[in-house]
């Protein structure tokens, strides 16, 4: 690429109006860019013209979105932060690199330290689970809001699902316990990982394509840059919920959690594609 | 004398509601029920200006999807001062849509800057964007738009709404660039005086060149 042409205060003034409703060529629009992130004038007509344009938005009519937008976007919010490409993930995320592809960037960008509590007092006062059920409540809104409720079996699948996520938010209320969001890239697959302080692991996915033969998903634990640890087996049945229980070697937040399909059980190393995958952090933290 | 005292709720007695401010610290911070809360507050605006860019539902949807799941990567990003969250988040929305309608635009127009430097999926923040959207009510801002002669109308809605470029503007209405320069120019200064904010830019060049 090459470098943007250098503009004088006059020609940026000139180019304002279509820098504004950002109709110039591109190489206009990255010089006209350059010149106001070094310029010593404000170029007030820029935030005047642009202010002028964006007021547009508003002739426009609000229009309802399908309601499965929500469902995937928060689904792919959440994989955000399980494959650490969100900003405020710890830069521990980076293990889910050598699983997922990383989002080049991502992981150098700060972590702002600070978290303003959103929800009103009361939920301060459930302290650490606050956090755990604004998660379930957003996985299962992500599971049913992918649901077509005339189904029988996927209510079914649902009620399964929701089961396996109480029963993981009890071992995620004990001291010394990490959880995980576990997603695959687009979020079709999505679940909860729950490690407790003795390594028990309570692990509850949706999505899952069913297993057939001997076919099973394996569990895996993988610490740092060290090789991933089987740390269970599971079948999956035609609603694609799994809830599954497995032994981890570690329980440390930063570990990551991955889900393979293996053609048998008793697999010493993972075959590719992952599933799933997430990475621990402490609740509390 | 209690008239110090703060009242920032408008609804006495009701818990007061977070702050778009609020919620995007909460995005910074990764709480996926400040995303939630922020998608509900404003995604029928979103989807609405997708919508009308793209001219297509699928395509919208993901515009609208692609564009908050970039402002919540990028709320560290946004800067307080100059301009409202709502209209950062709008104008995210609405670079995204034109975006996704010049890659699909089969031209030969799209000149190879576009391609080469930027990755396919990078979402580009607004340049500009100030807070007057969130003051005004819809008739006034139609009232101005109204106020401008077609051809000035014309321009800007083919570069805001169709996302054409200068060039492309200029082939379409059978005008030279200069015209379409001034045209726009008039247009964005008539509707900040229609709005009735202060302008200081000079309108010097007539739409004749």
């Amino acid at each position: 690429m090459t470098e943007p042409r250098v503009l004088t205060c006059d020609e940026a003034r000139d180019l304002a109006p279509l820098f504004a409703i950002r109709a110039l060529e591109p190489a206009d629009m990255a010089a006209v860019r350059q010149h106001l992130a070094g310029c010593s004038d404000a170029h007030p007509e820029t935030l005047e013209l642009g202010e002028a344009a964006t007021a547009l938005l508003d002739t426009v009519e609000p229009v309802q979105p399908p309601a499965g937008l929500k469902s995937r976007l928060l689904a792919a919010a959440a994989a955000d932060l399980s494959e650490g490409r969100h900003p405020s993930v710890s830069s521990a995320a980076s293990a889910v690199a050598s699983v997922a592809p990383a989002t080049p960037g991502a992981l150098a960008a700060a972590a702002p330290a600070n978290v303003i509590d959103l929800a009103a007092a009361r939920e301060r006062r459930r302290g650490r689970l606050s956090w755990l059920v604004a998660v379930a409540a957003v996985i299962a809104v992500v599971a049913l809001g992918g649901l077509n409720l005339s189904l029988r079996s996927e209510l079914g699948a649902a009620q399964a699902y929701q089961d396996g996520v109480n029963r993981a938010l009890d071992l995620a209320a004990q001291p010394g316990s990490v959880t995980a969001l576990l997603a695959n890239a687009d979020g079709s697959v999505s679940g909860f990982g729950v490690v407790g302080a003795d390594g028990t692991v309570r692990l509850t996915m949706r999505g899952l394509g069913p297993t057939t033969g001997s076919q099973v998903y394996t569990a895996w634990a993988i610490e740092g840059d060290g090789a991933p640890v089987p740390i269970g087996d599971f079948t999956v049945g035609a609603n694609g919920v799994a809830t599954a229980t497995a032994k981890s070697p570690t329980a440390a937040p930063g570990a990551t959690l991955a889900l393979t399909l293996e053609p048998t059980r008793g697999a010493t190393a993972p075959t590719l594609p992952i599933v799933a995958a997430g990475v621990t952090r402490d609740p509390a933290g | 004398m209690n008239d110090t005292r703060p009242d920032p709720a408008a609804v006495p007695g009701a818990p007061a509601a977070p702050t778009d401010e609020q919620l995007l610290a909460g995005l910074a911070a990764g709480q996926l029920d400040a995303l939630d809360a922020l998608y509900e507050r404003y995604k029928t605006m979103a989807y609405g200006i997708a919508r009308r860019i793209t001219a297509d539902d699928v395509l919208a949807e993901d515009v609208v999807q692609d564009a908050f799941l970039g402002a919540w990567r990028s709320a560290g990003r946004y800067v307080t001062g100059r301009g409202s969250v709502k209209t950062w988040l709008l104008a995210i929305v609405h670079h995204r849509a034109i975006d996704s309608v010049r890659r699909r635009r089969p031209v030969a127009a799209l000149p190879e800057e576009e391609t080469g430097s930027l990755t396919p999926d990078a979402l580009q923040l607004p340049d500009v964007w100030g807070e007057v959207s969130g003051r005004l009510d819809q008739a006034q801002v139609h009232a101005a738009l109204a106020s401008l002669s077609t051809a000035q109308r014309e321009a800007v809605e083919l570069a805001y709404f169709g996302g054409l470029s200068q060039t492309e503007i200029a082939a379409r209405t059978g005008v030279p660039l200069g015209t379409v320069k001034s045209r726009v120019r008039l247009a964005l200064v008539a509707m900040r005086r229609e709005l009735g904010l202060s302008v200081s830019i000079g309108v010097d060049a007539e739409g004749s060149s």
